[in-house]
């Protein structure tokens, strides 16, 4: 088994090799051409050739990251490649990480070769000129391995600043058990999904449709399921308008749930969600596709009374989904091993090892080899009941709405999210409102960063 | 007054004076150690935050001279002010709470009435001892709905408790913690007031017959003035550092509890999540001027009200 997956990787740094050369020979043909074309083109630092070169060299990596799958597929990589060492730092959590990242960055020593980036801090570290455009290194030419959500995630004003690593198509999540109870049935648009909602809160009060103390990552994922696109910058022009359709069409369709008291305005991940989880006290949980492993890990108790369905749609036979969470594996700008440390990101993000062990632990994937292969796709999950809730999960991915972005200064607007469409929560008034107040708020702290922020 | 005699003939001598500044030198070397701790542990941050906020390091243009624009944008700064409101009200109502119920201590275990005296004691200083973070987090789950106390009372009792942590009541709720922590700190200091009154007080105020209250009126009070100014500076100090408790709290209620719910909140997310470090110093500058000042104030009372 081991032989057989190391062979397959080889035949992936082939390919990779071989793609890229060809994408670097495109790219230069084209700057050399002459006319318009040397613009867009990236300057080539170093070929695929180079990095293959460096992994063969003994280098010691420095790796920053929080998910649990990490050490397992790192242990793979310096088995694979044993004159790389890698040392992972674990930080716990996203925010740490993050403000860690940022104190290292401004101080400019103890910065990591690596880290994991989530694709809303994505454009945040590229646009600070702290990570590596991998398209001065030939990586365009893997896109075709990866999900169209997913590599336009980790494309930032044409350029690629980090590998995906995981995905996180929406799902509902639902308690069959407690849809059994109360005879609700699984919906399929936002308009059942609320007639469902008033029902469970008909026959019992105490239950609620689902958990929702407002919360910026999952209002932006609803926000793109619904079509919107809040988000652009170009450079530091940048535009936001949390009041365009898809929005508002998000808006009206939630408003009523949190006005009516249908969804319970507890926050997710604190001990009093986790237990209502547990108790069936929300029928249902809409969220990334990674929420299958919070789920076993944080109630395990709960086996087999969870199942997996698309999310609702606005219109009956729709298939749009958004995403919530994921991340990249990203290279920073002061390492000093640039061409290894982007040979371990590419092993790590596309290899079929890397991947398996990934999947292995929880992770979601976010490439096309993995998502379509059968093994994954019809693995009888028993905590779902033996459901096969990766053809939900993939379904899903496939229906992602293209053309999302985030903000370069995304962990800022998710940080005052609470002050202004959580008042809307808390008030039970219209969430529109509330959205306007955040995009006041967004637009006042871009401009004041310098950013040109709809003008 | 002898050194300045002793030194007064030196300044005839020429040779003495030179052994008069080695002299000098030599009391600065003994000071090192501690002006050393005192410079780099007190005076650099404070220097180094003065420093910062005076410039603006914006993600687009990068790092520029602001002059005073950051103090100039706190003073108008909605924010700002209505956390510092906030802390204001929480001082004006907790406080007073707190330290009347520390008063009423200190005289209980000063009376010689309370038996198990070193229980008491213990038990009330006891969650002094508690780090505040801790204690939020222990509350936190008290406040519960669902899953804390609150909720358990509500269910085994059939009640309709409010929920503590809604936005009404979240103030109190927090203030009901840090009464919970400070009590028995400011009961320790009033009683240890009371501790130094010599007996002859009491004794003279037995033979003049004067009853339990007036004894409290007119020997104790006035014995537990000066203490009691500086445990209210303590607690002006606590009040308007507001952190820990709103800061734990808000993952359990992100909306009622706002990210400028308290002016030293404000700050941490301003430099943490906006990377907005030279406006969050100036927030902190302000702030910490502001604190002197009230602290100050208490102090020019308590002393002239000690004077009369």
């Amino acid at each position: 088994m081991f032989v057989h997956s190391k062979k397959g990787t080889r035949r992936l740094t082939a390919t990779l090799l071989g793609g890229s050369l060809a994408a670097v020979l495109a790219l230069t043909g084209c700057a050399s051409g002459g006319s318009g074309g040397a613009a867009t083109a990236p300057e080539v630092v170093g070929t695929q050739a180079d990095i293959d070169a460096a992994l063969q060299e003994d280098t010691t990596l420095t790796f920053w990251a929080w998910g649990p799958q990490y050490q397992a597929v790192v242990d793979a990589f310096m088995a694979e490649y044993p004159k790389v060492k890698v040392e992972l730092t674990n930080n716990g959590s996203n925010q740490t990480e993050y403000t860690k990242l940022q104190n290292v960055i401004k101080a400019g020593s103890g910065i990591p070769d690596v880290a994991q980036i989530e694709y809303t801090a994505l454009p945040q570290f590229a646009f600070g000129d702290s990570l590596v455009d991998m398209n001065e290194y030939g990586v365009s030419s893997m896109e075709d391995l990866y999900t169209t959500a997913a590599w336009s995630q980790v494309n930032v004003n044409g350029g690629i600043y980090g590998l995906p690593q995981d995905t996180g198509p929406l799902a509902m999540f639902y308690r069959q058990d407690v849809f059994d109870q109360f005879g609700l049935t699984v919906p399929t648009t936002w308009d059942e999904y609320r007639a469902q909602a008033e029902k469970l809160q008909a026959a019992d009060p105490s239950r609620f449709m689902a958990a929702d103390a407002g919360e910026a990552a999952l209002t932006n994922a609803m926000i793109w399921q619904a079509g919107g696109q809040p988000y652009a910058s170009d450079g530091t022009d940048v535009t936001v308008d949390l009041q365009d359709e898809g929005s508002l069409r998000y808006a009206d369709m939630w408003t009523p749930l949190v006005q009516n008291g249908l969804v319970d305005q507890t926050p997710s991940f604190t001990p009093e969600w986790t237990s209502g989880l547990a108790a069936g006290k929300y029928a249902t949980w809409l969220g990334g596709a990674w929420a299958a492993g919070t789920l076993q890990r944080r109630i395990p108790e709960a086996t087999g009374t969870w199942r997996v369905a698309p999310l609702p749609q606005y219109k009956a036979g729709d298939t749009a989904s958004g995403e919530q969470g994921g991340s990249s594996s990203a290279v920073l700008n002061a390492s000093e091993n640039a061409l290894a440390a982007i040979g371990f990101v590419q092993w790590m993000s596309s290899s079929e090892e890397a991947n398996q062990i990934w999947v292995d632990n929880g992770g979601f994937p976010s490439t096309t080899a993995t998502l379509g292969s059968e093994n994954w796709l019809n693995a009888e999950i028993p905590y779902f009941g033996g459901q096969q809730i990766n053809q939900v999960f993939a379904e899903s991915a496939d229906g992602v709405l293209p053309g999302w972005e985030f903000l370069p200064f995304q962990a800022y607007a998710d940080s005052v999210f609470s002050d202004t469409v959580g008042q809307a929560y808390a008030s039970k008034g219209e969430l529109a409102e509330g959205l306007k107040a955040w995009q006041e708020n967004i637009v006042d702290y871009g401009n004041s960063q310098g950013f040109t922020v709809n003008k | 007054m002898t050194a300045t005699t002793m030194s007064a003939p030196a300044r005839t001598a020429p040779p003495a004076r030179r052994r008069k500044n080695r002299r000098r030198w030599v009391g600065w070397w003994f000071l090192a150690p501690f002006l050393a701790v005192f410079v780099f542990a007190l005076a650099a941050p404070v220097i180094y935050a003065i420093y910062l906020s005076f410039f603006q390091d914006r993600l687009v243009g990068g790092n520029t001279f602001a002059g005073f624009n950051n103090y100039v944008a706190a003073f108008q700064d909605p924010k700002f002010w209505s956390a510092f409101g906030r802390v204001a009200m929480f001082f004006f109502v907790q406080v007073p709470i707190m330290l009347g119920l520390s008063t009423f201590a200190a005289l209980a275990l000063d009376s010689a009435r309370l038996r198990f005296r070193s229980l008491f004691r213990i038990t009330l200083f006891l969650p002094y001892a508690v780090p505040s973070v801790v204690a939020a987090l222990m509350w936190g789950f008290i406040y519960g709905t669902d899953f804390g106390l609150v909720g358990n009372l509500n269910s085994y009792f059939g009640l309709d408790l409010p929920d503590p942590l809604s936005s009404d009541l979240v103030l109190a709720a927090m203030g009901n913690i840090a009464t919970w922590a400070f009590l028995g700190y400011n009961m320790l200091i009033l009683y240890s007031a009371l501790r130094t009154v010599p007996k002859e007080l009491y004794e003279a105020a037995d033979i003049d017959g004067a009853g339990t209250f007036q004894v409290i009126r007119a020997i104790k009070l006035p014995a537990m003035r000066s203490a009691f100014v500086v445990a209210l500076i303590f607690s002006v100090i606590g009040a308007f550092q507001l952190f820990n408790e709103p800061n734990v709290l808000r993952t359990l209620a992100p909306n009622t509890i706002a990210t400028n719910f308290t002016p030293n909140m404000y700050a941490f997310n301003l430099s943490f999540a906006g990377q907005q470090f030279n406006y969050a110093a100036a927030i902190a500058i302000v702030m910490g001027i502001i604190t002197m000042i009230v602290a100050y104030v208490v102090q020019v009372v308590g002393v002239r009200k000690d004077d009369q």
